[in-house]
């Protein structure tokens, strides 16, 4: 039998050096290979779930914000009216001083 | 010489003291010169004749027609508008009531422009407790949402010699006459002028489209057809389609050529988590092209900084193949030069600019968002994106002080003030994350400006594009992910936020497709309010 060539011999030297290396990484995955697709099933349904919850906050999120919205125009009508009644208050308060005021020098003459 | 303008109103058994109201509100119009045109369609109730004759007594520019037997709204709106004389004719339904300055308003346009031949106006609907209510605050002339909804509506001042031209009240477009009226006028309107204040409260009655939107159900049919037609007429290659909520269409152009795209991605290979998981976002992103886009001539341009890990750019090379060519950038950050090299190094007609943290949701896309590119006056075409958790990143632009996105955070399924966020419409700007544009409007304009080196350069890109003349166009029909900001820290530099309101500080203020009625610094369309 002719002697296998030096290339053929490390060829196989290589190819037992990959199914070592395979097997050292199913040691790591586990004791099957079924487990890493169970390992990348279990990351992709946290993944779902994880978006799942963010959509369901999203949800609220916006919510809030439109709610947010559906208030505003009374809270700025409040913000208004608040700040006519205060300026009305100051307008009187001017008023009743420069009234008092004018009254006081009429009594002292 | 200010001119006559022509009330058309049909009539058919509207309760008479509605009737009686309606009259009322255009005779105490501040403008003088106008005419009535009532049209009794037959009206069941015996009240309404002589009440309809005693107002024509009363007052000399009421005209009263009593049809012989019931036509329905289209002839009687026909036979209003043979009655009228004057050089504009206006629309009002039996049932509604005007502004006294309508007429007075219109008036004042048709003096100051001579070629003004159609308006509308801001409306707002009356309860039967006589309350005014859902005021509708419209935008400026925008007639990419008037292929999608009839916003304009009321009230509606139209020349009456275009009218007659376009063939006046067409048989067969049973409630929605007004809308296919409105699209053949406005086709041929040489000056269109939008009154940004409520001339007309549209009464709630249980029969109305006011007051029930499935009231009328033949009326959206027959606007389908009125905007087929018109799409027909402008040669525009399209199918029209009635969408949810009822009134809503979708005018989807057909893509009659494909010329090829360049989509250019500026990236520096970051990582991030999304959705609890790390991805690399520009990978994940061009793999969700290649997943959902069978384009037929994509090209695939990264500008990458030269920091990006060589594993990104091998796996870019694995998934984008031959169509995908890495831009080297060896620069400080600047995201308009990486656009504009981008662009340099582009063979296609179109771009498409694209972050590098996205992830379509749409397949074919680009189906969508190239035929809208390659119309006539159309400068660049937006999407609609969202954050992870699905609320709205971007439904176009606005300008109200600020440049704002509009509808910011709101949740992604929401229909928006009237609508507003399922209807394709013009937006004064898009979010250069997802922009297609020609690249001759790319030209014209001068690419991104460098001087923005981060923030607003695509609100400057809008503007220059619209000042171009140009419309912009944003589509909810196409959907992205965008996972804003997780490439890089969001800033925005004073000097950048200097620059923009120093080079648009009018356009900033004055976005045409908002409205003064609506609170200021503000992007959801909440209304100023009413005092």
């Amino acid at each position: 039998m002719p002697a296998k060539p030096a290339s053929a011999n490390n060829a196989d030297t290589e190819l037992e050096q990959l199914r070592a290396e395979v097997d050292r990484l199913r040691a790591l995955v586990g004791p099957n290979e079924q487990s890493y697709i169970q390992l990348k099933t279990e990351i992709w349904s946290a993944r779902d779930a994880v978006m799942g919850a963010e959509a369901e906050n999203g949800l609220l999120r916006g919510q809030i914000k439109s709610m947010h919205g559906a208030v505003a125009p009374t809270l700025m009508m409040h913000q208004w009216l608040k700040d006519e009644i205060f300026l009305r208050l100051k307008r009187w308060r001017t008023f009743a001083r420069r009234l008092v005021i004018k009254v006081a020098k009429m009594l002292r003459r | 010489m200010s001119p006559r303008i022509s009330v058309l109103t049909p009539v058919y058994d509207p309760p008479p003291h509605v009737l009686l109201e309606m009259i009322d509100s255009v005779s105490a119009q501040i403008f003088e010169d106008w005419e009535l045109c009532l049209v009794n369609d037959c009206s069941t109730n015996p009240a309404i004749a002589p009440l309809l004759d005693a107002a024509a007594r009363a007052d000399s520019r009421i005209k009263v027609l009593h049809r012989s037997e019931n036509g329905g709204i289209i002839a009687a709106s026909a036979d209003a508008l043979a009655m009228a004389t004057g050089e504009f004719v206006a629309l009002l339904d039996h049932d509604d009531l005007l502004n006294e300055m309508a007429l007075k308003a219109a008036a004042d346009i048709a003096d100051i422009h001579p070629d003004f031949d159609y308006s509308y106006s801001d409306e707002a609907h009356l309860t039967p407790e006589g309350r005014v209510v859902t005021p509708f605050y419209k935008p400026g002339w925008s007639p990419e949402r008037l292929r999608s909804q009839n916003y304009c509506t009321h009230f509606s001042v139209l020349r009456r010699s275009l009218v007659i031209e376009v063939g006046g009240f067409r048989e067969g477009f049973e409630g929605s006459q007004d809308y296919d009226l409105i699209l053949r006028v406005t086709e041929k309107a040489r000056y269109i002028h939008h009154f940004p204040h409520i001339m007309y409260l549209w009464r709630q009655l249980p029969t109305s489209v006011a007051g029930n939107a499935n009231a009328k159900p033949y009326a959206y049919e027959s606007g389908k057809r009125a905007l087929q037609e018109h799409a027909d007429r402008l040669g525009i290659a399209a199918t029209v389609e009635m969408q949810e909520p009822l009134g809503t269409y979708r005018f989807r152009r057909h893509l009659i050529s494909t010329p090829r795209v360049s989509v250019i991605i500026p990236t520096r290979g970051t990582s991030s988590i999304v959705w609890g998981i790390t991805r690399n976002l520009v990978v994940e992103t061009v793999q969700s092209l290649i997943d959902k886009e069978t384009y037929p001539d994509l090209e695939i341009i990264i500008v990458a900084d030269t920091v990006t890990p060589t594993p990104v750019i091998q796996a870019l090379q694995r998934i984008g193949g031959a169509r995908l060519k890495v831009v080297w950038y060896d620069r400080k950050f600047n995201f308009s030069e990486k656009i504009n090299l981008g662009a340099a190094h582009a063979t296609g007609d179109v771009l498409l600019l694209l972050n590098d943290d996205m992830q379509v949701i749409t397949p074919d896309f680009l189906t969508t968002m190239v035929p809208i590119a390659l119309e006539d006056g159309v400068g660049m075409v937006g999407a609609k994106l969202y954050f992870a958790d699905g609320t709205l990143q971007h439904a176009g632009h606005v300008y109200n002080g600020d440049p704002y996105h509009a509808m910011f955070h709101w949740a992604g399924n929401e229909l928006g003030p009237f609508g507003l966020l399922v209807v394709q419409r013009e937006a004064v700007g898009v979010t250069a994350a997802c922009a297609l544009l020609r690249m001759d409007v790319f030209d014209e304009v001068g690419g991104l400006t460098p001087m923005l080196y981060s923030s607003y350069n695509d609100v400057d890109l809008s503007l220059k594009i619209r000042a171009k003349g140009h419309r912009i166009i944003w589509t909810p029909y196409v959907e992205l992910y965008h996972f804003e900001s997780q490439s890089r820290e969001p800033q925005v530099s004073e000097s950048e936020h200097a620059f923009i309101r120093a080079r648009w500080r009018e356009q900033l203020v004055h976005d045409p497709y908002y409205n003064h009625n609506l609170a200021p610094r503000r992007d959801d369309w909440v209304a100023k309010p009413l005092r």
